[in-house]
């Protein structure tokens, strides 16, 4: 496999879509940082609030990236030449990781190089920002596992490619519309005239009829969990997550069915 | 000679895959979003209107042309289709604009594989419209037809102009989601009010009230002015604008349709005239 590993790192660093990828990210996470440069006063909340764009270009890279395998015979001589599937398998989710996380370390190192200077610092302990950035490695992981999936199962380059992207806005869109219903709050302000007022007009808190109760809530919190954008989202908001210790065994449960799932139906697939 | 193009084109649409997943998606949101109204209204007794998603559709139609245009235009690439064409004399305009009326005329009906079955579902389920007249609704779809012929010929000329298939797919849909999330971010910052009213509960439990507060987020001055000639200028503003239309100031549809018709000619004399210098190889 350390063959098969050396040469898709040789086509990775010599690939121009993976130095556009890296660059375009960079210059994001810049302008991201002048543009929060008036709301902020510390880079808390921009640390980690960047997986979205990560798995938004991983995605692009890694479909085209794995579809080229197949459109420019590597995967047919890879085959040939008596490499097992598995260690095909293997050796692309390990470079096409390492592609995403190299994207969000470089997203996050951005941050910090530009937000501390022109927003300010960063209030988190250490061991904060240490448990929530192996979360985030763990999460961009798990999107990675799921884009190669595709790129792997999908032959056809611009199939995967679009299922791919397709996917990853999909995610992002599910993830937040989840999140916006379960964190409702429980009462809403509800107005009445009130002539005692000076304003002319009171307000009570009522019970609010799009707050999710019982088994509903629960499948939504385990929906929001489940998925990779998610977990992101959790831990973008600039300090642990309740639920932080949970979160990492979520996401291995996503690389390990989404692996285990790719192997198997690879294994067996008719790659013509 | 362009009406043999059209026949071809036409026969590659009817047996074309991503037109039957386009037409499917859009007639799923057709009957779901009025079934979903209904069943909200029959569990929690909220009023639902047919007015409110009737128009939602407009909103998804750049990111279905993104997807559909640039499979149907990249096969053409793909499996020499293009260079048939070319070398059999058809003059690359005719090519273009057969393709162009190929394109538009699969969005339309796209739209109304949505169009047809909300109707079909949500008038029996949730009445008849209350906020839209007949005219209003006329008048708004054909504003969405200029907007769906805006998209056809941005991401026809991208199609047109990208031989890679993958790559030219992932640009018009990239182009497509910036183009909405854009429309959303600028329309979220014109609709901010002048001042707001904030009530909270305080440490002891009371209610507190903070009316007509100035709101740090509302744009003003020349920046207000910039973002409204580009909320009537790019279509993926537009698609939301219409979404979240209130029936008033019908002049706005007008000028919309007006930006739509001239966004799309530039777009498209730029796409001609480059189709027509590009080496096809």
């Amino acid at each position: 496999m350390s063959k098969l590993l050396r040469a898709n790192f040789v086509r990775l660093f010599k690939n121009r879509l993976f130095h556009f990828c890296t660059i375009f990210i960079f210059a994001a996470a810049v302008l991201a940082v002048f543009n929060q440069a008036k709301y902020n006063e510390v880079i808390d909340g921009m640390l980690f609030s960047g997986i979205a764009i990560v798995s938004v270009v991983s995605a692009v890279f890694i479909s085209i990236f794995t579809g080229a395998e197949y459109s420019g015979g590597t995967m047919r001589n890879k085959l040939c030449t008596g490499h097992s599937r598995i260690a095909v398998y293997g050796a692309n989710l390990a470079v096409c990781t390492t592609s995403a996380l190299i994207m969000h370390i470089i997203l996050i190192a951005a941050v910090v190089c530009f937000g501390i200077p022109v927003i300010g610092k960063i209030t988190l302990s250490f061991s904060e920002i240490t448990a929530m950035f192996l979360i985030s490695v763990l999460v961009v992981t798990a999107y990675a596992s799921v884009y190669i999936l595709f790129g792997m199962l999908i032959t056809s380059k611009a199939a995967g490619a679009v299922s791919a992207v397709i996917l990853s806005f999909l995610l992002i869109i599910s993830a937040d519309t989840l999140e916006r219903i379960v964190n409702a709050p429980e009462y809403r302000p509800d107005f009445f005239i009130d002539e005692k007022s000076e304003t002319g007009s009171s307000a009570e808190f009522v019970p609010n009829s799009n707050y999710p109760t019982g088994t509903k809530r629960k499948v939504m919190e385990i929906a929001l969990n489940i998925m990779p954008s998610g977990q992101a989202l959790q831990i973008s908001g600039g300090e642990p997550p309740e639920n932080a210790a949970e979160l990492p065994l979520y996401a291995i449960a996503d690389i390990a069915v989404t692996t285990t799932a790719g192997i198997l139906i690879f294994r067996r697939k008719d790659l013509k | 000679m362009m009406s043999r193009l059209l026949r071809a084109n036409f026969m590659r649409l009817v047996k074309n895959k991503p037109f039957y997943i386009c037409i499917a998606v859009m007639a799923f949101c057709g009957i779901y979003l009025p079934v979903t109204d209904y069943s909200k209204m029959i569990k929690s007794g909220t009023v639902c209107i047919p007015d409110k998603n009737f128009f939602a559709f407009s909103v998804c139609m750049g990111v279905v042309a993104a997807f559909f245009i640039s499979m149907f235009i990249g096969t053409e690439y793909s499996c020499g289709t293009m260079r048939n064409k070319i070398a059999t004399g058809r003059s690359r305009v005719k090519v273009y604009f057969a393709n162009l009326i190929t394109v538009y005329a699969a969005l339309l009906i796209i739209c109304a594989a949505y169009v047809v079955p909300y109707l079909c579902a949500g008038i029996p389920l949730l009445g008849d419209f209350r906020v839209y007249g007949a005219e209003q609704i006329a008048v708004m779809l054909v504003c969405i037809g200029f907007i769906v012929f805006a998209y056809a010929v941005i991401f026809l000329t991208a199609a047109t102009l990208v031989q890679n298939k993958a790559s030219s797919a992932v640009g018009c849909i990239m182009a497509a989601y910036f183009l909405l999330f854009g429309g959303v971010y600028i329309n979220s910052c014109l609709m901010q009010e002048e001042f707001t009213d904030n009530v909270y509960l305080n440490e002891s439990g009371e209610t507190v009230q903070e009316l007509h507060k100035p709101n740090p987020d509302y744009v003003d001055g020349t920046k207000r002015k910039i973002y409204e000639f580009i909320n009537d200028v790019l279509p993926g503003n537009q698609s939301f604008s219409i979404m979240m239309w209130d029936g008033s100031d019908m002049s706005r549809i007008y000028r919309m349709e007006l930006f739509s018709s001239a966004f799309a000619a530039v777009s498209m004399t730029v796409g001609v005239i480059l189709f027509r210098r590009k080496d096809l190889k």
